[in-house]
């Protein structure tokens, strides 16, 4: 079978391109819904704050995932940050969710089965970028004018 | 900084397990609501739509969870089980947006199109994510895969 010798941090990067084109289309039509409303009116805010946050994570995104296409390090540092606060911000998302629905037996339900998905992608997402055999293979592709100069040298 | 010593299929496994268990749960969640109350006192109906659903959640949480064990015992066959489910699930999927667009009444609503589209981007971002994950060499090797580190020494003698 024909194999790919793509850097996993390149598979990666599709796959969070991916993700932040659908926030980005999210916070687009949130934006639509948002121009049809009446300018006194503040029954929005909460559509007014999805579409900022769909937006800025979904240029963070795009950003930190063209940082490690071009093997920045700072990408890697970038997209832990972000993990770890998607991670804080979910938990008080959906304790905030759990309380305005006075904590009903169904949307805890539904809240557990969704806190299982996003924390088990968080979870690998970490794992993923903090793994030793990922950072040591993203630093040799980093450094190829090091090892040339070394092995010019012992010409 | 920390850095863990996994493998890289290791830390796939763990997204695919977490996948399969929120699947199992959503079947979970579908079993409770089965049982409706009768109209007569002390009976109960079972819904046969809610039964469905049970039944297709159990098994897409089982068919995530058979090759993620799989992996974690570093059984090649499960990598090929998960990139056949990843592209029938393309396929599947292409499908399905085929038929939805070619409804006229769906091609009218541009809300509509834009969440298809950006769902669209998503869904496809995930499957080429994994299948080039499960079809990569470096990710590969950790599975056992020695292919890389042959044509490695190959190189080295020939020169």
């Amino acid at each position: 079978m024909i194999q790919n010798r793509l850097l996993p941090t390149h598979i990666f990067a599709i796959l969070m391109m991916g993700v932040a084109s659908f926030l980005l289309i999210l916070a687009w039509i949130l934006d639509r819904e948002i121009a049809q409303y009446d300018s006194s009116d503040y029954d929005y805010v909460w559509e007014l704050a999805f579409r900022n946050s769909f937006a800025l994570v979904g240029t963070v995104l795009i950003f930190l995932s063209v940082g490690l296409i071009a093997f920045q390090k700072w990408a890697i540092n970038g997209f832990l940050l972000l993990f770890w606060l998607a991670g804080i911000a979910w938990l008080g998302g959906a304790y905030l969710i759990a309380r305005e629905s006075q904590f009903e037996r169904i949307t805890v339900k539904i809240l557990i089965g969704s806190s299982i998905l996003i924390y088990a992608a968080l979870t690998s997402g970490i794992l993923f970028l903090s793994n030793a055999q990922l950072r040591t293979l993203f630093h040799k592709k980093q450094m190829p004018e090091e090892n040339t100069a070394d092995i010019l040298d012992q010409l | 900084m920390i850095r863990n010593n996994l493998t890289l299929i290791q830390t796939f496994t763990i997204l695919m397990l977490g996948i399969s268990l929120s699947l199992l749960f959503v079947a979970w969640i579908f079993h409770g609501e089965m049982n409706s109350d009768g109209v007569v006192p002390d009976t109960v109906v079972l819904s046969k739509e809610v039964t469905l659903y049970r039944n297709i959640y159990l098994s897409l949480g089982l068919l995530f969870m058979i090759p993620a064990l799989g992996l974690l015992a570093r059984q090649k066959w499960a990598a090929t089980v998960l990139m056949v489910i990843f592209w029938l699930f393309g396929i599947g999927w292409t499908i399905l947006l085929i038929i939805l667009l070619s409804n006229r009444t769906f091609v009218n609503d541009w809300e509509a199109i834009a969440i298809l589209v950006g769902l669209a981007t998503l869904v496809y971002a995930c499957i080429a994510a994994g299948i080039l994950y499960l079809d990569n060499v470096y990710v590969m090797e950790s599975l056992g895969d020695k292919k890389r580190a042959e044509d490695v020494l190959l190189d080295v003698l020939d020169q």
